[in-house]
């Protein structure tokens, strides 16, 4: 009996000698890279019956999901479709309402330059007759639109205002051919009139010329030299920028240059305003 | 009366369109005119008499849309609405070639025409210029709207209330 006793108590101290060297070992080396050979075997022993409970319960659960429990997955299939679409509306929205914060900060930042107070306006409509260059914006007489008031847009100067309505008034483009605007060469002081029709390049889409007029043979000018405001028409201010200089070239009768321009403010696809008042 | 209803909401929707959406379509210089096509289009199908009052009220319509001196679109309308009444009683050409020839010399006409009144109102001789460098493509433009155009405006005039809402194939005893 006590032999017996000896002997369980014996195998016990063993068992628990080789429990606690496992024990100080993991705790001797905790950042050891791989598991313990201990745990490796009761990984590996353990791995096989995982796998196969694993995929069956995830097989009960994908046959539950997928082909029992589907009373909603048509109705939230089709909530979801909507708020996609609501989403990629709001996305879109934004996007344009980024566009539209750029352009108005640009107007904003260049009306207090001029130090020049305004309104801000939006283009409702275009003319539309080819001949003409005219826009509509959404302010009119009760918002204190007065007529020959400055246009401007984001980066330069875009016309003056024609005829008033009450909530609505037609801006004249610098590009109608009814338009003419004193500037100067910013670089050289060379003062011109910028008239509405540039000849060569009309046909292009989306592309809108003014065109210097009455520059003088001596002229400083050349293709790519900014043109401003000269103020002088007592109309535009002083310094508002306008486009840039192409295609200088002497006149038919040799008395004059003549260039195309550019305008800073894409004069067809212009959306936001500011009238100076 | 009817008639002159339904030629008001067509002016008034291709105007609108033209003034927003369809503004640089297809160019900047060569325009839609749905209007001008349309008064065209009854120059073709309509009597003199009956045909004067829709073009008139076309004109005065585009003229209310237009930076123009009020008036000059109804002029240039009416006399162009005139040449279609008397070039189709004169000379005849087959069916689709005849909307295309007769569309494009009117449109020559036309933008010469308003060219010239417009030079002479506001003393700027650019107008010319411009006429002179869009004529030729706006033609073809116009020529080429007026084949498809036409018989398309021809079926519209022609709707009544009976023939939007009655269902095809009802006989009534």
């Amino acid at each position: 009996m006590f032999s017996h006793f000896h002997r369980i108590t014996k195998a016990a101290v063993f068992i628990i000698c080789v429990f606690l060297a496992v024990i100080f070992t993991s705790l001797a080396f905790p950042t050891f890279e791989r598991v313990h050979w201990y745990r490796q075997i009761i990984m590996t022993l353990s791995e096989p019956p995982q796998k196969v409970l694993s995929w069956m319960g995830n097989s009960v659960t994908d046959i539950w999901r997928h082909y029992i429990s589907l009373v909603d997955a048509s109705k939230e299939n089709d909530l979801i479709k909507v708020q996609l679409a609501e989403a990629n509306r709001k996305l879109i929205e934004c996007e344009e309402i980024k566009k539209e914060n750029t352009n108005l900060h640009e107007l904003l930042a260049m009306s207090a330059t001029l130090k020049l107070n305004g309104t801000g306006a939006h283009v409702v409509a275009s003319n539309v007759l080819a001949e003409f260059k005219v826009l509509t914006i959404d302010k009119g007489y009760k918002d204190g639109i007065r007529k020959n008031m400055v246009v401007i847009g984001p980066g330069g100067i875009v016309g003056r205002i024609g005829q008033v309505a009450s909530g609505e008034a037609t801006v004249l483009l610098i590009s109608d051919p009814n338009s003419a605007v004193d500037v100067l060469v910013q670089r050289s002081g060379a003062r011109a009139i910028l008239v509405g029709t540039s000849t060569s390049s009309e046909l292009k889409p989306f592309f809108s010329l003014s065109r210097l007029e009455y520059l003088r043979k001596t002229s400083d000018i050349k293709n790519g030299d900014v043109i401003i405001t000269s103020g002088l028409d007592k109309l535009f201010p002083p310094g508002v920028p306008v486009g840039t200089a192409n295609n200088v070239e002497l006149t038919t009768t040799n008395i004059f240059k003549a260039a195309d321009v550019v305008p800073f403010v894409d004069l067809s696809q212009v959306r936001d305003v500011f009238v100076l008042k | 009366m009817k008639r002159l209803l339904l030629i008001i909401i067509w002016a008034l929707f291709w105007l609108v369109l033209e003034s927003t959406w369809l503004n640089s379509f297809p160019t900047n210089s060569i325009r839609l005119d749905m209007v001008f096509v349309s008064v065209l289009a009854i120059g073709f199908i309509s009597e003199i008499e009956s045909g004067l009052l829709p073009a008139f009220v076309m004109g005065i319509i585009a003229d209310a849309f237009s930076p123009a001196p009020f008036g000059t679109l109804t002029f240039i309308y009416i006399a162009a609405y005139w040449v279609v009444r008397f070039a189709t009683s004169a000379i005849y050409l087959r069916s689709y070639v005849a909307r295309f020839v007769w569309t494009a010399a009117a449109s020559i006409g036309a933008i010469w025409l308003k060219a010239a009144l417009f030079a002479l109102f506001f003393k700027n001789p650019q107008f010319l210029a411009i006429a002179l460098w869009r004529f030729l493509p706006q033609a073809a433009w116009n020529g080429a709207l007026g084949i498809i155009v036409i018989p398309f405006f021809k079926w519209y005039i022609s709707l009544s209330w009976d023939k939007i809402f009655k269902e095809e194939g009802l006989v009534l005893k």
